[in-house]
């Protein structure tokens, strides 16, 4: 080795040469076969015949990418519009067919009315009166019939009733009714003030 | 232990059935030499160790293929090298550092107490390597720790020695130069 560098460089050459890095104990040992285990994945990773190909496979794969290709461009354009139209046809295609049965043009047509409006009216007038005047008697009629069939009933299975079933805002309609009835009114005098408060202590 | 020559191992390599010895005899023969080659451009020791097995796989797939024209050792040096110059420019672009920058991350890895087993000195000469260009420091890890020829030099890097023998003189002022301004 020529030995020149050690006049221009007197500190790298004091310094003594050994290596300083370290390796893990028993590295170089095992290296070996580490070594051994990449060549088998090498080499199996170069095996030609581990995958079988069909005889002129590469030959042909070729015009089998141009087909494949092409059937797709198919049916991509299938996926939109199989056949085209002339430009601004549907724009003009209403004109054509009114041209062929004879009409010109968008001529706004007049059709007459069937009925004039205030027939109209009148029909929705008689509509309500017919409403209004059924529903008015269907109240009166409900009405009438619950006072009539309450006439029918005894007195006796009334005042049965109210004894069972009355409460204090009945006594009230029943003092206001007893007023207009003058028959009532009649009779009170006959009963002296203590019976009645007697009546009511025992009774309300 | 007596060391086998290359010219056995390339000849046992050549047959089909002894080809797996052939490259156990080489292995083992040269494993050492090509890991320190790597490890000191590379400095940690899982690179080098992935870049030595990369090494040798390409020599067990490129070894049928090699010519007589150059010692079997500088053509294994030859792969080596040109693996760690890959690794390293592929490590550059990965983490976008710039040639300036990339000496310092080396730098970092020496720091690690588990890379090295060193004192103060040469952990600063290591350093000092660290800032070297790394086709300048192959050169210089060849003289100066290998003590190998510039012709032989030559060969693994396909550079002319009158080339490499600059190259080796300007390594060695840097070096020099930062032994002796960095205490």
């Amino acid at each position: 080795m020529n030995e020149d560098w050690r006049e221009e460089a007197p500190k790298l050459a004091a310094m003594e040469k050994i290596n300083p890095f370290l390796v893990p104990e028993g590295y170089f040992e095992k290296m070996h076969e580490q070594l051994q285990a990449q060549i088998s994945i090498h080499q199996f990773d170069n095996q030609q015949d581990f995958f079988q190909l069909p005889d002129q496979y590469f030959d042909t794969l070729e015009g089998q990418i141009s087909s494949r290709v092409k059937l797709e461009q198919l049916v991509g354009n299938a996926a939109g519009e199989v056949f085209s139209v002339p430009e601004n046809y549907f724009e003009s295609l209403e004109d054509k067919i009114n041209a062929k049965i004879g009409i010109t043009g968008k001529k706004q047509s007049n059709i007459r009315k069937l009925t004039s409006s205030w027939i109209t009216y009148a029909a929705a007038a008689c509509i309500t009166a017919v409403l209004t005047f059924g529903i008015y008697n269907y109240r009166t009629l409900k009405t009438a019939n619950v006072e009539s069939q309450i006439a029918q009933l005894p007195e006796e299975d009334i005042v049965n009733y109210l004894q069972l079933y009355s409460d204090a805002g009945d006594v009230q309609a029943l003092a206001s009714n007893m007023e207009l009835v003058p028959e009532a009114s009649e009779l009170i005098p006959e009963i002296s003030d203590s019976e009645i408060e007697k009546y009511l202590q025992s009774n309300l | 232990m007596k060391q086998v020559e290359d010219s056995e191992i390339l000849a046992l390599f050549a047959n089909e059935s002894t080809r797996h010895e052939a490259f156990s005899l080489l292995v083992k023969k040269y494993q050492q030499k090509i890991y320190w080659h790597i490890r000191r451009m590379v400095v940690d020791h899982d690179d080098a160790d992935d870049l030595v097995q990369d090494t040798f796989v390409k020599v067990w797939k490129y070894l049928a293929n090699f010519r007589n024209d150059s010692q079997l050792y500088t053509w294994l040096y030859r792969i080596a090298s040109n693996e760690c110059l890959t690794f390293l420019n592929k490590k550059k672009q990965k983490n976008n550092v710039s040639i300036d920058e990339m000496p310092y991350d080396l730098s970092d890895t020496l720091a690690d107490s588990t890379q090295l087993s060193a004192d103060k000195i040469q952990l600063k000469l290591q350093k000092a390597l660290c800032i070297l260009p790394e086709k300048q420091r192959l050169v210089f890890n060849m003289k100066y720790y290998d003590d190998m020829k510039y012709e032989e030099m030559s060969q693994v890097l396909g550079t002319s020695v009158g080339a490499l023998k600059a190259s080796f003189h300007i390594a060695v002022k840097k070096i020099e130069n930062y032994l002796m301004n960095n205490d």
